[in-house]
């Protein structure tokens, strides 16, 4: 049966290349590890369930090249591999500890140690090689993988041309070396647009990427279907817009869904919570306390911490099928409504941090699920589709000159350039503008120059992810994101510096490229001008 | 026309990156960068590098620095209907937010020097930029059209230009969430503590920084072979009969109640603690 209209969603996963082998035990890392466990392996193992169970459903997830990278790297994999040992061995304990308790504890440290030994068991059984089995996802239909900027670099701010175009082709070639196909989609660091930046994506074979709805709204001329179809740039890459009304059903942080009182609660951490010599060993080599993962208590209402209920896992699991049910109604009613008015089935793009789902708000890979379920067996309004799917069913599409956006506060570039983070540009622009030179006069480098030049590159790159000016606006680890801004500018300007000079230093270009590894295979040329 | 965003210097004065390796204060090379930020406003940087001040000097006179006042001069770009406007800086500041005449234009700028007698002694020129629109287009299309009131009941569907909505605020809270998760130590100095950057004390020479917290620890002895139970759970004695825990203290009320058993089960003793923490900044 003809649906009448279409779902698009689309999750956004990325996180910063954070890789510190200088020190055995690094804070920063844990971002890496805790979205492993609660958001990246409980995605996967929900989108193969499904798989398994003949469900249909097409979803499309960015895994960003610093992603990629981070979940290839063995070291970060090894010391992934621990973390997680250590968890279950808590794990265990609590299993010990809470049958004394009230059964809903028991019944939760169950479910962690189920969840745990799950991650292990996917972990281990592709040799922590995570990204094979989203490849497989991908290679059998249910998965669209979109890349994005190398190092989620901000384009826009970027002010040269050959810098834009590294930062896609070179995640381009790192796509491919993943995956083994060419990607067809992109998000764009930020959802991040300005003109010229279509062109850069269309050279390189990408066919679509998504903006903020008023990156479309705001376009010349006027769409003609809003924000319920995609738009051709002037240079033919399509783009789809973000839906509101399915961002503010989940996002908001007043009335979304996972503000619920019935949901996990974060700030109710056994870190915090157990007695100080019980929880040691699974603290960092400071002592300090911090949250370790394992949480008992729900979001309850606006109470203090201490007035927290314990969390149900069984009752959550009921909210989030409730909450699918809900998020489904409203895409039924939101679907006829629009099919009526537009007269071309709509299609309705969801997009979300895939971070969201899992790390932070704890049930989300059950909403997805049971959401992903209801619409293959409870209705016949509407069914999930790519983007690029959409397109071949509805390949003539308006053309029109997007609106320079972001998905940021306020929607425009302030997020990344603000009194804040300004100070950064002077230094990214000269960085790039050296890059460009150097590649352009070493056209055929070899040897160490060629060694020298890649390592040139990757620390431009790791310069300009996107993460450290948003952190500095944020207010939040601003000093890390400083210190990593600078660090890999001071790295880049040495090593521009030694090429300059003809004085390479042979080991210290060895100790930047064993610590800061991103990309392998890099080739310095993609910042050629021609 | 223009104004100096106080963000960039507030009351506290600029925001000073800490410490960390240093950067280049300025790479000698003359340059002028000009970056759009939303419809409203743009970011001018520069630099102003030796030698073009000696060649303005020897065109102009060595005094050019003190005879002329520094301005941004922003043109039009791209329509038949050249606009022009100038901006009043401050050379040393070297950046500048400058708030745009029209939403959607295109612009490029020029730093100089306003001579008395009205002459602009040009200084560096930009890049040019294209603003966002900010807006509805008036422009239609013919084969894409689509009736005023369908079109306004369609855009209040879309999100109505609701731009950013939503991803910043929980964007924040994982920040902030990751900053706790983080916890003490990546803004301090514990010796021995994990690694984060900041760890060093001699990285935090010339930082300012507080950081606090409390914890309570709840001991006790009985006899060696009473049991004993703290918070409902039964707890293991050390073999003197003392026993001692640490917890974390959160905001609010907590209570530790503690019961001791005597072996035969037929006298017993209760204590609870009762502790209140209330957090002032």
């Amino acid at each position: 049966m003809t649906p009448k209209g279409y779902l698009s969603i689309v999750l956004h996963a990325h996180l910063p290349f954070i890789r510190h082998p200088e020190y055995p035990d690094f804070l920063e890392e844990d971002w890496f590890y805790e979205a492993i466990t609660e958001t990246y392996v409980p995605l996967l193992d929900m989108m193969e369930r499904l798989a398994n169970d003949n469900v249909h459903y097409r979803i499309s997830m960015s895994l960003t090249p610093p992603l990629c990278n981070m979940l290839t790297d063995d070291l970060l994999l090894s010391r992934y591999h621990k973390k997680l040992n250590k968890l279950i061995e808590l794990t265990e304990k609590e299993l010990h500890r809470t049958k004394s308790l009230p059964p809903l504890f028991h019944e939760t440290a169950l479910m962690y140690l189920g969840k745990f030994r799950k991650a292990r068991e996917i972990f281990e059984s592709c040799h922590g090689r995570l990204l094979t089995r989203f490849k497989a996802l991908q290679d059998n239909g249910y998965l669209e993988i979109l890349t994005c900027g190398a190092t989620h670099g901000y384009l826009p701010l970027m002010i040269h041309e050959e810098s834009r175009r590294a930062q896609i082709r070179l995640a381009v070639q790192d796509y491919q070396h993943h995956f083994g196909r060419l990607p067809k989609g992109i998000w764009l660091p930020e959802c991040a647009y300005a003109p010229g930046i279509d062109k850069i994506l269309r050279d390189n074979g990408i066919v679509f990427s998504f903006l903020d709805s008023h990156g479309v709204l705001f376009a010349k001329p006027r769409p003609r279907f809003g924000v319920f179809a995609p738009v051709y740039s002037p240079a033919g890459a399509a783009f789809f817009a973000r839906d509101m009304e399915t961002a503010q059903q989940v996002w908001s942080a007043d009335t979304g869904y996972p503000g619920d009182f019935n949901y996990r609660e974060f700030y109710r951490d056994v870190g915090y919570d157990l007695d100080y010599n019980y929880v040691r060993p699974y603290l960092h080599e400071d002592g300090v306390r911090r949250n370790i993962g394992m949480k008992y208590f729900r979001i309850t209402g606006n109470v203090a911490l201490s007035d927290k209920q314990p969390y149900s896992p069984s009752q959550a699991r009921e909210t989030a099928a409730s909450h699918a049910g809900n998020f489904l109604f409203n895409r039924e009613k939101q679907i006829e409504h629009l099919s009526g008015m537009l007269g071309r089935a709509p299609l309705v793009t969801s997009i979300y941090d895939a971070e969201l789902f899992g790390h932070w708000w704890f049930e989300g890979p059950d909403f997805l699920e049971f959401l992903l379920k209801k619409i293959h067996y409870d209705q016949n309004t509407l069914k999930t589709i790519s983007p690029l799917e959409y397109l071949g069913k509805f390949p003539e599409n308006q053309i029109v000159e997007p609106e320079p956006s972001s998905w940021g506060d306020k929607g425009y570039h302030e997020v990344w350039l603000n009194g804040t983070n300004d100070w950064i540009y002077p230094h990214l622009h000269i960085a790039s503008e050296r890059m460009i030179h150097l590649a352009n006069i070493h056209p055929q480098a070899e040897g160490l120059l060629k060694k020298a030049l890649n390592q040139a590159a990757r620390e431009l790159l790791l310069a300009q992810s996107s993460d450290w000016a948003f952190l500095m606006t944020a207010g939040t680890a601003r000093q890390y994101s400083d210190r990593r801004t600078r660090e890999h500018v001071n790295n880049f300007l040495q090593v521009d510096h030694q090429i300059r000079e003809n004085k390479l230093d042979e080991g210290f270009i060895t100790y930047l490229e064993s610590r800061n590894n991103i990309f392998p295979h890099i080739d310095y040329k993609a910042y050629q001008s021609h | 026309m223009s104004s100096h965003l106080n963000i960039k210097q507030g009351p506290t004065g600029p925001y000073m990156p800490p410490n960390g390796p240093d950067l280049p204060g300025e790479y000698g090379m003359t340059r002028l960068v000009l970056l759009p930020r939303d419809p409203q406003w743009m970011h001018a940087a520069w630099e102003i590098a030796p030698y073009t001040w000696d060649e303005v000097k020897r065109n102009f006179g060595d005094d050019v620095q003190f005879k002329g006042h520094p301005v941004l001069r922003f043109r039009s770009e791209g329509d038949n209907n050249k606009n022009t406007f100038d901006v009043n800086v401050l050379l040393d500041a070297r950046s500048w937010y400058v708030l745009a005449p029209t939403r959607g234009g295109a612009w490029r700028a020029e730093l100089g020097l306003m001579l008395p007698d009205g002459r602009f002694v040009l200084l560096a020129i930009s890049n040019p930029i294209q603003m966002p629109a900010g807006q509805v287009s008036d422009i239609l299309d013919e084969k894409w059209g689509i009736l005023k009131s369908e079109w306004e009941r369609l855009f209040e569907l879309s999100g109505g230009g609701n731009r950013g909505a939503g991803s910043m605020g929980v964007a924040r809270k994982l920040a902030h969430r990751w900053e706790l998760m983080k916890g003490f130590s990546s803004l301090s100095s514990f010796p021995g503590g994990a690694s984060s950057w900041s760890r060093p004390p001699e990285r935090h020479q010339k930082g300012f920084w507080l950081i606090a917290d409390c914890e309570v620890i709840v001991y006790g002895a009985t006899t060696p072979d009473a049991q004993v139970q703290f918070q409902g759970q039964k707890i293991q004695l050390n073999p003197d009969g003392t026993f001692s825990f640490r917890f974390g203290l959160p905001d609010g009320e907590q209570r530790f109640p503690i019961e001791a058993t005597n072996k035969d089960g037929d006298l017993s003793k209760k204590v609870e603690f009762i502790v209140k923490r209330k957090t002032k900044k």
